[in-house]
């Protein structure tokens, strides 16, 4: 099973059963999984993907939000004043643009400071490694229900294209 | 109109059902100043996006009304959020706008509303409805209208600058905002996988609560009269061959009613044992002094009907033949019409206790022999407990008139003939009646071979997500009720902790009955559940069973 695939049926496998976001190409494998899912949501912008999540939450969904690592800076505000602010569980796939500097000059700035941003917003996250797709989901989807706080999995070049 | 004005109709109109989603700044302020209910969302930042929350909730709860209230400058900061629902579209959403041409809580400013009609962006934006009012009065009207009618729909208020002097911040923490909006909206209530009461529809449970009304008065029989025929006719049944009767009480009371007072004395009657709720039967009839004898076969096996027609054959004594037709203990399914009419062939009463299957597997009463079928409101009917009843042949009823009675509650004919005269004999469980007049018309307009056709594939879905976890039914497919499936616990999974992973994960499933209770768990597909809910279960049963096998 390809890694797009593997990525989607853990998330499903832990509870998640809403899905949302905005695309990137490092991501392009699990929008092709999710595009055509009943209930996906194409948001128009980050925050309102994120606004989208905590309405599902709200409603009794477990939700995931897609997002490229640029969307994290269009989205802080709601992030820091309404994910994180509200503790509404939300699973990140974010991708990682700009991954040591080698990219589009847009891209690498934001590359050199998405794990940072991660950490001052208090959001726990890891590198997806393709080797522990599963337990790298369950782990941080037991730590997103139990501290109900949102998380994040980010997503290198290659791995979800 | 103020702005508080304003809120304050919109809150009146809206009703105390609704979940509501308020923006930040001071149309949450005024809000909660006014009204405070654990239904309202209270946004403190995050400007911009209150319609794109209101969707999400919308499209997750599409039983609820959701209104968003929002503000022209959040609305402009947002613009993006309104393609996003009239994409979606969803009907049960009412997206208010406070418009007063400023940014209130930062002193004033002007936005740009003025010029730009906010409502023909909604309708641009594929918003099923938009309109502006002016005036309190037109607000409270188109408030009221589009409240009720489908959405997505967008309502311009304009109101006056400025906000109510010295009107306090929302001081509620944010994550308990967020957690009382979740468990008012019952999104914390549990998917009831246990074989009933079972999780009914948004129109049952409103129904429960209704006026002050007395059992002796038009009101009440009015809905006793809808009860009784609608059963009749959800079941299929001419009213001239059959009746019902309501039994206030649990199933287990009407089978009651129905055991004692169909023997006469002197007679016997012939009870079909393979679980715990044929053995009840016995119980009852031995506890009033019945004689009793039993057919038994395994937990897992239907009767043999042979021995059955052999025993009838030499036992003349034998009056009434009852057997189980779905047995709870395991989901065994019975072969009610082959039991019923052996038993007639020898000239005995048949009565069914159908407690736990009718509304969910077939069971043609108009073309068998049964004199007495038991049912109840809060299983595969989908009201609620509290209510059960008898449906009976009226030449058993007209028989039952000579037989002394056992009881003085549970005499079914007593229940009969007062329900017959438009009387009532004790004082009924109104509330549980008014649910289930709400199911039966449910039931109506689903019908009834629709109903059997969704908890069959219902049923199935779980089954065939059972067999790729791995999980072994006690009971052969062929045998099953479309409702109840037990399953052997896996190797070191204990049922206690089972139960209480899955719980958290937002399921209440059951224990196995008896001797089971240590080696299986039953899982039942019955009520208002919907194949999403049986995916999420599926889901979180492998987690939880990789978790504790871990």
């Amino acid at each position: 099973m390809d890694t797009s695939r593997r990525l989607v049926a853990a998330l499903e496998r832990e509870g998640i059963d809403f899905f949302c976001g905005v695309p990137c190409s490092y991501l392009r494998g699990l929008f092709a999984h999710l595009e055509h899912r009943e209930g996906w949501i194409a948001a128009v912008r980050e925050d309102v993907a994120l606004g989208l999540a905590v309405g599902a939450w709200l409603g009794g969904k477990t939700p995931a939000v897609l997002m490229q690592n640029s969307g994290l800076g269009t989205s802080l505000t709601v992030l820091l004043s309404l994910s994180v602010l509200y503790r509404v569980p939300t699973f990140l796939v974010t991708s990682w643009r700009g991954e040591g500097g080698a990219d589009a000059p847009e891209h690498v700035a934001m590359g050199r400071s998405t794990s940072d941003l991660l950490d001052l917003a208090g959001i726990p996250h890891e590198v997806l490694d393709p080797d522990e797709i599963e337990s790298q989901v369950a782990a941080l989807a037991a730590r997103m229900r139990e501290a109900r706080t949102p998380v994040a999995l980010v997503v290198r070049k290659g791995l979800c294209q | 109109m103020t702005l508080r004005e304003a809120v304050e109709a919109t809150l009146d109109a809206i009703g105390d059902r609704a979940l509501l989603v308020c923006c930040n700044g001071m149309v949450s302020r005024e809000t909660h100043a006014l009204h405070d209910r654990p239904e309202h969302f209270y946004m403190l930042g995050s400007m911009g996006v209150a319609s794109s929350i209101g969707l999400g909730l919308a499209s997750s709860r599409p039983d609820r009304r959701v209104v968003v209230m929002d503000g022209d400058g959040n609305v402009l900061m947002g613009l993006g959020g309104l393609a996003n629902v009239g994409a979606a579209a969803p009907r049960n959403l009412l997206h208010v706008v406070f418009d007063n041409g400023t940014y209130g809580s930062t002193g004033d400013q002007a936005t740009v509303s003025d010029r730009i009609p906010l409502e023909g962006i909604a309708r641009a934006a594929g918003y099923a409805r938009a309109e502006r009012v002016r005036t309190l009065q037109d607000a409270r009207r188109a408030v009221a209208e589009l409240a009720h009618c489908a959405g997505p729909s967008f309502l311009v208020l304009e109101v006056g600058r400025g906000h109510t002097p010295g009107i306090p911040r929302v001081e509620i923490e944010p994550s308990e905002i967020a957690g009382r909006v979740r468990a008012a909206a019952g999104s914390d209530a549990p998917v009831l996988l246990n074989p009933g009461p079972v999780c009914v529809s948004e129109l049952v449970r409103t129904a429960l609560v209704g006026p002050d009304l007395c059992h002796r008065e038009p009101e009440y029989f009015a809905l006793q009269r809808r009860v009784r025929q609608g059963l009749l006719r959800a079941l299929g049944l001419d009213p001239a061959r059959h009746t019902a009767v309501l039994v206030g009480g649990s199933g287990t009371a009407a089978v009651e009613a129905a055991v004692t007072s169909s023997v006469s004395p002197g007679r016997r009657l012939l009870v079909v044992r393979n679980g715990i709720y044929g053995n009840r039967i016995a119980e009852m009839a031995r506890a009033h002094g019945i004689d009793v004898t039993e057919l038994d076969s395994s937990w897992t096996s239907p009767p043999d009907v042979g021995e059955l027609d052999r025993r009838l054959s030499a036992d003349h004594s034998i009056e009434v033949v009852a057997v189980v037709h779905h047995e709870t203990t395991t989901g065994l399914l019975n072969p009610v019409p082959d039991v019923a009419r052996v038993a007639r062939e020898h000239g005995a009463r048949v009565l069914v206790d159908a407690v736990s299957s009718l509304g969910g597997d077939p069971l043609p009463l108009q073309d068998l022999p049964i004199d007495l079928c038991v049912g109840t409101a809060s299983k595969c009917l989908e009201g609620l407990p509290g209510v059960s009843f008898v449906v009976a042949m009226r030449d058993e009823m007209a028989r039952q008139r000579h037989i002394p009675a056992r009881s003085v509650y549970l005499r079914l004919v007593t229940h009969f003939e007062r329900q017959e005269a438009d009387d009532t004999a004790f004082t009924p469980p109104i509330p549980a009646l008014r649910a289930f007049d709400a199911a039966l018309s449910e039931l109506a307009s689903e019908g009834l071979a629709r109903r059997h056709a969704r908890y069959a594939s219902r049923s199935s879905r779980m089954r065939a997500g059972f067999a790729r976890l791995g999980l072994e039914p006690l009971v052969p497919a062929e045998r099953s009720s479309c409702s109840v499936t037990t399953l052997r616990l896996p190797p070191g999974v204990g049922y206690e902790a089972l139960r209480a992973e899955l719980r958290v994960a937002g399921f209440v499933i059951y224990a196995g009955l008896g001797d089971l209770g240590r080696t299986h768990f039953r899982v039942a597909t019955m009520g208002r559940i919907s194949d999403q809910d049986v995916d999420r279960f599926l889901v979180a049963l492998d987690r939880t069973l990789r978790g504790i096998a871990r």
